[in-house]
């Protein structure tokens, strides 16, 4: 389903298939998995570039997630407390990448969307957004994902990753230079 | 102990069939599910239902479009039921559910009721759904159909009968117009039978021949108005052309 | 203090990527594979399987009643750490709830030999990596059903038990694209895209 505006970080009912899943019902896991991984998928992705290391980064952060679900201390922020190691995953992962050049935007146009005007400009000029974040340093993209993808407030950003809010402000006041600059001239008319 | 385990088990896994667990977003998930117990509850086959929101799953298909999908399959499910009857099998429910959602008119459904007690139409209305989806009006299909099953047509002289509609469409015939000439022939075949005193399908040749005597070719478009056995075909009229055109989405 | 100044450009950027991203439909079956459950959970094939070792016909219909249900729980669970370790070789379960059965991929329980055909797919898709088989015989799992390549030119195929009646299927390149089987049949599909549709017979006796 397509995400809402921000991430539903905080749903009671987590707390409870939590529990399951804690209490042996492995496949309980299932359903936290189905939920989370489209929105976070998306993260993964405009972070990393490419769809290999988006899914490697997001499986490996479930599967953390599930090895150590006992110390996931406030269930019903299961979504937050998942978020925080996929960033972490994404951030390491990042020192990996380089070698994949292509990125994931080809795969989408496939998947139709004929209901857009001029279906073939739009992708191109998303490759060239998604080409300028990947230019971006990598705490100034991430930044600029939680507050202006993810549309986080600063507070939560700093909590997720443990950086002072003005230290985020920055980063993302930097990062939205960048951007400008370098996809003004692409846009064109 | 044994025992113990195993009720334990039944109890938690009568919620939600785990495929729609796995492949469906939690809330599509539950909204499905309550669908599918509804339908188990009324005695309507949950399995198709199951199927449609997995097809809708592997094609991306949004959560609310699901959940759309598989509560109107349920009615059709429904509707099928009560017009075929309480001893229809889950597979002609199915089937004519199909056949609803192709166009034929539920009222085709419960003429299917008259036919003799043992006759099985899941066959027909296979027969009916392809004969609509390639191109023939749904009304001829139908009627065309009902008559054969309450003439007590068996599934395999019904099954040669969409094959040589199948060739005939091959060969640039227009579908409605093969339907009508088909289906004729072989109410013809099947009174000459009774009359003969042997039962239907006894004289059938295989469905590599054509059926009866009326030889449809190829080119049979005008030696079809010409040998129709009975007086004229009926009338409908078939606007729509044999689809040649290979289609891709 | 505003957190930051609303610019329409970068809004706009923003704006492209907060658009939905797709995921590989087998994605949440590879993290929960990894788990390392020890439950019997539904396994699906890794790799394409001839017909012949697919086929588990065991079936138990609710008429057979809670101690044939309990008993075969009790065979599954005791059983399970043999299924999860034989999951490498390919043996897929999946477990219904409607009925306790365990069904092949063909989806057909309790059917006699005469209602299932095999019946073979193919289709001309050059240059792509893979083709897979979808249908309502196999839960539309890409997983499921893949298919052979047959010829440099392109030809995919696969054949795989059926049972008698009528199915939709469709056919899945690379994992992402949906296309129909250009020498079949359509029925318009309630999803935005057509499905093919292929009624398997009996064979002449």
């Amino acid at each position: 389903m397509a995400p809402s505006r921000g991430l539903p970080l905080q749903n009671d009912d987590d707390a409870a298939v939590v529990a399951r899943v804690l209490a042996g019902q492995t496949d309980a896991y299932a359903t936290l998995v189905a939920r989370y991984r489209s929105q976070f998928a998306r993260y993964a992705l405009r972070m990393l570039g490419n769809r290999e290391d988006a899914e490697e980064a997001l499986q490996d952060a479930f599967v953390r997630a599930y090895r150590s679900l006992t110390r996931c201390d406030e269930p019903e922020k299961f979504g937050s407390w998942l978020f925080r190691i996929l960033a972490n995953r994404c951030r390491t992962a990042g020192t990996r990448r380089g070698r994949r050049e292509k990125t994931f935007v080809r795969d989408e146009i496939a998947l139709l969307d004929a209901s857009e005007d001029h279906p073939a400009e739009r992708a191109a000029w998303r490759e060239e957004i998604q080409r300028a974040l990947m230019r971006l340093e990598e705490d100034h993209r991430e930044a600029f994902l939680l507050k202006h993808v993810e549309e986080m407030a600063y507070e939560e950003m700093a909590e997720l990753t443990g950086v002072g809010v003005s230290a985020l402000k920055m980063r993302v006041k930097r990062a939205c230079e960048r951007l400008r600059s370098e996809l003004h001239e692409v846009q064109g008319g | 102990m044994l025992f113990g385990v195993a009720a334990v088990s039944l109890a938690w896994w009568a919620g939600t069939d785990p495929r729609l667990t796995m492949r469906l977003d939690a809330r599509t998930n539950e909204a499905v599910s309550a669908i599918v117990e509804s339908a188990k509850r009324e005695g309507v086959p949950t399995e198709p239902l199951i199927k449609k929101a997995l097809e809708g799953a592997s094609k991306r298909a949004a959560g609310e479009t699901i959940v759309a999908v598989v509560r109107g399959y349920a009615n059709d499910l429904r509707r099928a039921r009560e017009a075929l009857g309480p001893k229809s099998s889950e597979e002609e429910v199915k089937a004519g559910a199909d056949a609803l959602r192709a166009g034929v008119k539920v009222q085709e459904l419960e003429r299917l009721r008259e036919a003799k007690a043992g006759q099985r139409f899941a066959v027909a209305l296979d027969a009916m759904s392809y004969l609509v989806n390639r191109g023939v009006p749904a009304d001829t299909a139908s009627s065309a159909l009902v008559r054969l099953v309450l003439a007590s047509a068996t599934d395999e002289q019904i099954t040669a009968l969409r094959a040589d509609i199948e060739r005939d469409i091959a060969g640039g015939m227009p579908s409605g117009l093969s339907t009508a000439a088909r289906a004729n022939g072989l109410e013809q075949v099947i009174a000459a039978a009774d009359e003969n005193g042997g039962a239907p399908g006894t004289a059938l040749p295989s469905g590599r021949g054509s059926i009866g005597s009326t030889g449809l070719g190829v080119n049979a478009g005008a030696a079809v108005q010409g040998n129709a056995a009975t007086g004229g075909l009926p009338n409908d009229g078939p606007k729509p052309s044999p689809r040649g055109k290979p289609k891709r989405p | 203090m505003a957190d930051y100044e609303l610019d329409p450009f970068i809004e706009g950027i923003a704006s492209e990527l907060r658009r939905p991203v797709r995921v590989d439909a087998r994605f949440d079956d590879r993290v929960m594979a990894a788990l390392d459950a020890p439950t019997v959970i539904p396994i699906h094939q890794a790799r394409p399987r001839s017909w012949k070792e697919r086929r588990w016909t065991l079936s138990i219909t609710p008429v057979g009643g809670m101690v044939a249900a309990a008993a075969l729980f009790a065979i599954a669970i005791s059983g399970a750490k043999l299924v999860v370790d034989s999951r490498e070789a390919g043996a897929p379960i999946a477990v219904a709830t409607d009925s306790i059965a365990m069904r092949n991929v063909a989806n057909v329980p309790e059917a006699p030999e005469s209602m299932i055909i095999e019946k073979q797919f193919t289709v001309l898709v050059p240059g792509v990596k893979s083709v897979a088989l979808v249908g309502d015989f196999n839960d539309w799992d890409v997983k499921a059903t893949r298919m052979e390549l047959l010829s440099p030119k392109g030809l995919w195929s696969v054949t795989l038990p059926l049972r008698v009646g009528r199915h939709e299927y469709q056919f899945v390149v690379d994992d992402t694209l949906h296309i129909t089987d250009p020498t079949a049949p359509e029925s318009s599909s309630d999803f935005g895209s057509a499905n093919s549709v292929v009624t398997v017979t009996r064979r002449d006796p």
